[in-house]
């Protein structure tokens, strides 16, 4: 009878063996075929190397994702004269920020410094931290898996993580063109836009109980990077949104924290950023990026030596 | 607590494992504890409902049986029926009535008072106070024996595997199984694993795979083609049939593993050629029980022609209330009591179409049959899916003006194209499969008969699909809210 068990047992061992195999198999095959992707796609871990020493770790969510894509990241690394690495991605809020980056540290990297860029939302929105589909474009690494599991990502997410590897758009991605900019202008802004992009980041509301944990998790990011000798400093980009709800409470959040911890804060939110510099009203373009980087982020950089 | 999450995953083992290795006189006992566990998952003291009507229940039952005066046994029955159908109608149509009246006082800009009360619905309450009507309505008629075990009863009432949605099982088949001494049995257990299989296959790959379309189309009937709407309701009656029976198959295969024999819920229904199989094949615990305690009290079919009728229309009316507060399960519910009124006045007057006796026509008979039946219950389907009786109409109405041109490259879009390929082929799986099942053999009798690399090889294909095609959103069960 207990062999009979035992059996049973084997079966399902070797079905999460093969899914395992399969899993890894079809999550490097568009790495294989296109010789290499570079880092103009959403995926992060396809250009994560381990053991390299950058200069500044960028981090963050859609907006911070923009800093790469294109020609962009050629034109940020040349304007600042350093080498970096941006962790951003798109749909995400402070905890996949904190597993991204505990899984860049894992690799054997290091950063001398990190600029964390806070959106006001992702400290109020279980859809984009917790529920987040940041792992579904990133290459199967059960470390990365472990990590994700342990921050509390819903399992849908996690299953989709692995899942999402067996599908045609996985398989059949190619490398974006990096030779092109994206000079997308939004034209005016629109108030009902305005409310409908609100609506849209606030999906769970202004939860206080949410943001109690959120903030939490941001501190611990902190340690984190100040446990690997790294500089920390968080940056607020411009945006066309207006005051953003909750914006008082996360304010007062950096201020503890730069307090405790020695943390930098640049608010640029309402720095006078014309919309010929975004693509929409909270994104800036290719443009706006290379403007944000010469006349901002590099001052930060000097100034923070 | 749901199937198709991972605590389920970890309890069931656990019970298994805790039922055998305790002496059987303890296993009722834990058995409940684990079965009120389950419930109290979701809401602890909605646990209280359940105690509160079998405590009624087992000493209506006492009493019936004990007295001699037929009176006595009536209020008793009266009692029970009214605490079970009483705790049903305030957590279920309550709002609904109140909301309906309301509406009928406003249309006649008369003043209504009554307050709106906000009622959290109890999962599973009409499959539980169904079970527990159908012990006291039995041991009146007596077809079965007063239960003097308290525990025995309310394990009856609760056992986990059916408490929340089904089989609506009946007291004399399950009830003495409670006390006779199971032993462990491998073949039993693979035999119920390989039913869970199953089940977890229809739920998370089939059924809420079709959601995503289904919810897409019907949560905004008027951005969708007629097309897309007629696509999207032939998705819903699978995703229907694989969510419903799926969770049938994975509570008959949890009880089959401990040693229980539950009674099948489903039998194929999408290949019926008339309503009346098709209500032969579907929730066939529900339509029995209506059978057995309203059908046939009514008279049945021993009545005058047009009483027939009545009967079964009213049947079938009072089905479609059971499964929901809302108008779109009353037309549901009438919509099918008229297909089976019709069927039958056709009959009755002798209306039957033959199109010849040969091989082939009789072929083309099945499919057209079996087309038509498939066409009638899924225009059911649509009233029943529909967020509201406006919705379903202009579903109706958009679905009327479907045309070729409406056929776009990507039907739902490119960024879910992959989705519908993939939704379709497991269909495509799924139909065929229970085609060979219907017409050739039982695939739980013949994959223990294969040699032992291919029985493995089965096993785990079928985990790895579940693993690789699966949704694990932690949808519920769509019974679970009736």
């Amino acid at each position: 009878m207990i062999r009979k068990l035992l059996n049973l047992l084997l079966i399902f061992c070797v079905a999460i063996g093969i899914l395992l195999g399969l899993t890894f198999f079809f999550s490097y095959l568009p790495f294989w075929k296109n010789n290499k992707i570079a880092y103009q796609q959403p995926t992060k871990l396809f250009r994560l190397q381990q053991q390299e020493n950058y200069d500044v770790v960028i981090n963050g969510a859609s907006r911070v994702n923009l800093f790469s894509p294109y020609t962009n990241n050629d034109t940020i690394e040349k304007i600042l004269g350093r080498k970096i690495f941006n962790l951003g991605k798109i749909g995400v809020g402070v905890v996949p920020n904190k597993i991204l980056l505990q899984y860049f540290y894992d690799k054997g990297n290091k950063a001398k410094h990190l600029i964390q860029f806070i959106d006001i939302h992702s400290l109020y929105t279980y859809q984009i931290n917790e529920n987040s589909d940041f792992l579904a474009d990133e290459p199967f690494d059960s470390r990365l898996l472990v990590l994700a599991f342990r921050n509390g990502i819903t399992n849908a997410k996690l299953a989709h993580y692995y899942q999402n590897k067996f599908t045609f758009s996985w398989i059949n991605q190619k490398p974006t063109d990096s030779s092109s900019t994206d000079f997308r202008v939004v034209r005016e802004i629109d108030p009902e836009k305005v409310k409908k992009r609100i609506d849209n980041l606030y999906f769970d509301g202004v939860d206080t109980v949410a943001f109690r944990y959120y903030s939490k998790v941001l501190k611990e990011l902190v340690d984190i990077a100040q446990a690997n000798q790294t500089k920390v400093t968080f940056v607020l980009l411009p945006h066309h949104l207006g005051k953003l709800p909750g914006t008082d409470r996360v304010m007062a959040l950096l201020n503890e924290i730069k307090k405790e911890k020695g943390v930098e804060i640049y608010d640029y939110t309402n720095e006078p950023f014309g919309l010929e510099l975004f693509l929409d009203l909270d994104h800036l373009n290719s443009n706006g990026v290379t403007h944000f980087t010469a006349n901002y982020l590099k001052p930060i950089l000097e100034k923070e030596k | 607590m749901l199937f198709n999450s991972i605590d389920y995953v970890i309890f069931l083992p656990i019970v298994v494992f805790l039922f055998f290795s305790l002496p059987h006189q303890y296993r009722r006992y834990f058995l409940l504890a684990a079965s009120y566990f389950f419930y109290m998952c979701w809401r602890p003291e909605y646990v209280l409902l359940i105690i509160y009507a079998t405590t009624i229940d087992y000493f209506c039952g006492i009493e019936i049986e004990k007295t001699q005066s037929k009176r006595r046994k009536k209020a008793f029955l009266a009692l029970s029926i009214v605490t079970n159908l009483g705790l049903l109608f305030y957590f279920k149509y309550f709002s609904f009535l109140n909301e309906s009246t309301r509406d009928v006082f406003q249309f006649f800009d008369w003043a209504y008072n009554m307050p709106v009360l906000h009622i959290l619905l109890p999962v599973g309450i009409s499959f539980h106070t169904f079970q527990s009507l159908s012990y006291t309505i039995d041991v009146y008629r007596g077809k079965a024996e007063a239960e003097k075990n308290y525990v025995t009863l309310a394990l009856f009432v609760a056992f986990f595997p059916q408490l929340v949605a089904g089989p609506i099982e009946r007291g004399p088949h399950l009830i003495p199984q409670f006390l006779e001494e199971k032993q462990f049995s491998y073949t039993r257990m693979t035999n119920g694993l390989r039913l869970m299989m199953w089940g977890f296959f229809k739920k998370v790959v089939v059924a809420d795979r079709a959601a995503v379309f289904v919810n897409l189309v019907y949560n905004d009937p008027n951005s969708y083609s007629g097309f897309q709407i007629i696509i999207a309701t032939i998705f819903f009656a699978f995703q229907i049939y694989c969510d419903f029976s799926g969770y049938s198959d994975i509570a008959v295969g949890s009880a089959r593993i401990m040693g229980y024999n539950m009674m099948y819920n489903f039998r194929r229904p999408y290949f019926a050629t008339t309503i009346k199989e098709f209500w032969a094949r579907w929730h066939i615990s529900l339509s029995t029980w209506f059978r057995d305690y309203l059908y046939i009290p009514l008279g049945g079919n021993r009545v005058s022609q047009p009483r027939r009728y009545f009967n079964l229309f009213i049947t079938f009316l009072v089905s479609g209330i059971w499964h929901g507060a809302n108008w779109t399960f009353v037309i549901w519910g009438a919509l099918h009591g008229f297909y089976l009124v019709f069927a039958n006045f056709l009959k009755d007057i002798g209306l039957t179409i033959r199109l010849g006796s040969s091989k082939v026509v009789n072929l083309l008979n099945y499919f057209l049959q079996l087309g038509i039946t498939f066409c009638l219950v899924c225009f059911g389907w649509l009233f029943f899916r529909a967020n509201n009786v406006s919705d379903a109409f202009t579903l109706i109405k958009r679905s009327l003006s479907a045309s070729k041109s409406q056929l776009g490259p990507y039907l739902f879009g490119a960024e879910l194209m992959e989705d519908l390929l993939v939704l379709l082929f497991f269909i495509a799986l799924l139909e065929t499969i229970q085609l060979l099942q219907e017409k050739v053999l039982s695939f739980n009798r013949w994959i223990p008969t294969l040699p032992t690399v291919l029985k493995w090889s089965v096993y785990i294909a079928g985990i790895l699909l579940i693993l690789i095609y699966g949704k694990f959103e932690k949808t519920q069960f769509i019974y679970f809210t009736f």
